[in-house]
């Protein structure tokens, strides 16, 4: 799967749990769970609204492999 | 097109033909060699399904066909629904492991449920056939017997999948409360697939695809069945229309619904 996420940390800075967090954006717990460990890409509308609840742009939760690797290189 | 996905599409059609032939050809050639004897001897040595040893059999075993494996399931079942009451008691709220466990125990449980039933119907069906054969030889009492705890039996193992159902579809919204629904609502599925969310309901169309491809394959193997138990014995016609009807609608339906899909949700005939 290409896509990581940042998810479970930013989840850990506000201090809500998986339910509670899938709570806030609409989902149950076992999705938030299974973005957390990559087993699912959520949909665009799903990363807005995730991204939308720690205020910062989508792209510093969910970061695409290849944006990862370009990263790696430039250090 | 271009050429090169002309070539493209030419190279793994080429690919896949002779994957296709290294089955087909062996097939061929063992049907060819198996099939003339087979018939031979089948036709020569043909019986009938309903032979007495088969009928003593099924009467010797259908009274606690559906009893015995209701009282099975009933007991394994319960136990997975309280092993996962117990563990979801003892839930942190973050945990993953103990979820996948209790959220395995309960599709186990259903799974057993619903087979348990099905089992049931032909319980109940075998009790059918045998009042319908010649009951020549039957005790009255163990005829008695049948005639009782078959029906009583399959009305148990459908009331109990029902009863099994409600409680872990009432879990699972005690575990999910954006869930709804209820077992007894005939449009529960619907109800429930609308509660579900995107990647809830991705997991739904990936499982209902995995079984159409599952049918789709065991379709022509019961086909197939049927030609040979039609060697051996005098099955008639009827099993075969029971095959190709159920394989007809499951075919069609699957096309119907991907090329609504595909036309926006207007059928354009």
């Amino acid at each position: 799967m290409p896509l990581y996420n940042h998810l479970k940390e930013y989840r850990a800075r506000i201090g809500v749990n998986q339910a509670e967090m899938g709570r806030l954006v609409g989902v149950s717990r076992q999705t938030i769970s299974q973005i957390e460990r990559g087993d699912y890409s959520p949909s665009v509308t799903l990363a807005l609204k995730i991204a939308r609840v720690f205020q910062v742009p989508v792209e510093q939760i969910f970061v695409y492999e290849e944006d990862c690797d370009g990263r790696d290189e430039k250090k | 097109m271009d050429e090169t996905r002309k070539n493209e599409i030419r190279e793994e059609n080429r690919r896949a033909r002779n994957k296709f032939l290294k089955i087909f050809v062996p097939a061929v050639i063992v049907t060819l060699l198996i099939v003339p004897p087979v018939v031979w001897f089948g036709m020569g040595n043909r019986g009938t399904v309903d032979s007495d040893s088969f009928i003593q059999l099924a009467r010797a075993v259908s009274p606690w066909f559906s009893v015995v494996p209701t009282l099975i399931t009933l007991v394994v079942c319960e136990s997975l629904l309280r092993r996962s009451r117990h563990a979801y008691a003892a839930w942190n709220g973050e945990e993953e492991e103990t979820m996948m466990h209790i959220e395995r125990y309960l599709n186990v449980a259903l799974w057993l449920g619903t087979v348990n039933m099905i089992l049931g119907f032909f319980s109940i069906s075998v009790n059918n056939w045998l009042t319908i054969e010649a009951i020549s030889g039957e005790a009255e009492a163990h005829f008695l017997l049948r005639a009782i705890l078959g029906p009583v039996g399959m009305m148990c193992a459908v009331a109990y999948n029902y009863f099994l159902a409600h409680r872990i579809v009432e879990f699972e919204k005690e575990m999910n409360p954006e869930k709804k629904g209820s077992v007894l609502d005939p449009r529960f599925n619907d109800a429930w697939l609308a509660s579900c969310d995107e990647a809830e309901k991705q997991a739904a169309y990936r499982a209902a695809y995995r079984s159409y491809r599952t049918t789709s394959n065991v379709c022509p193997v019961m086909w197939l069945l049927c030609v040979i138990g039609s060697i051996f014995w005098d099955i008639g016609l009827f099993p075969y229309v029971v095959v190709i009807v159920i394989w007809l609608f499951h075919v069609s339906s699957y096309c119907l619904e991907t090329f609504r899909h595909s036309q926006g949700n207007q059928i354009l005939l």
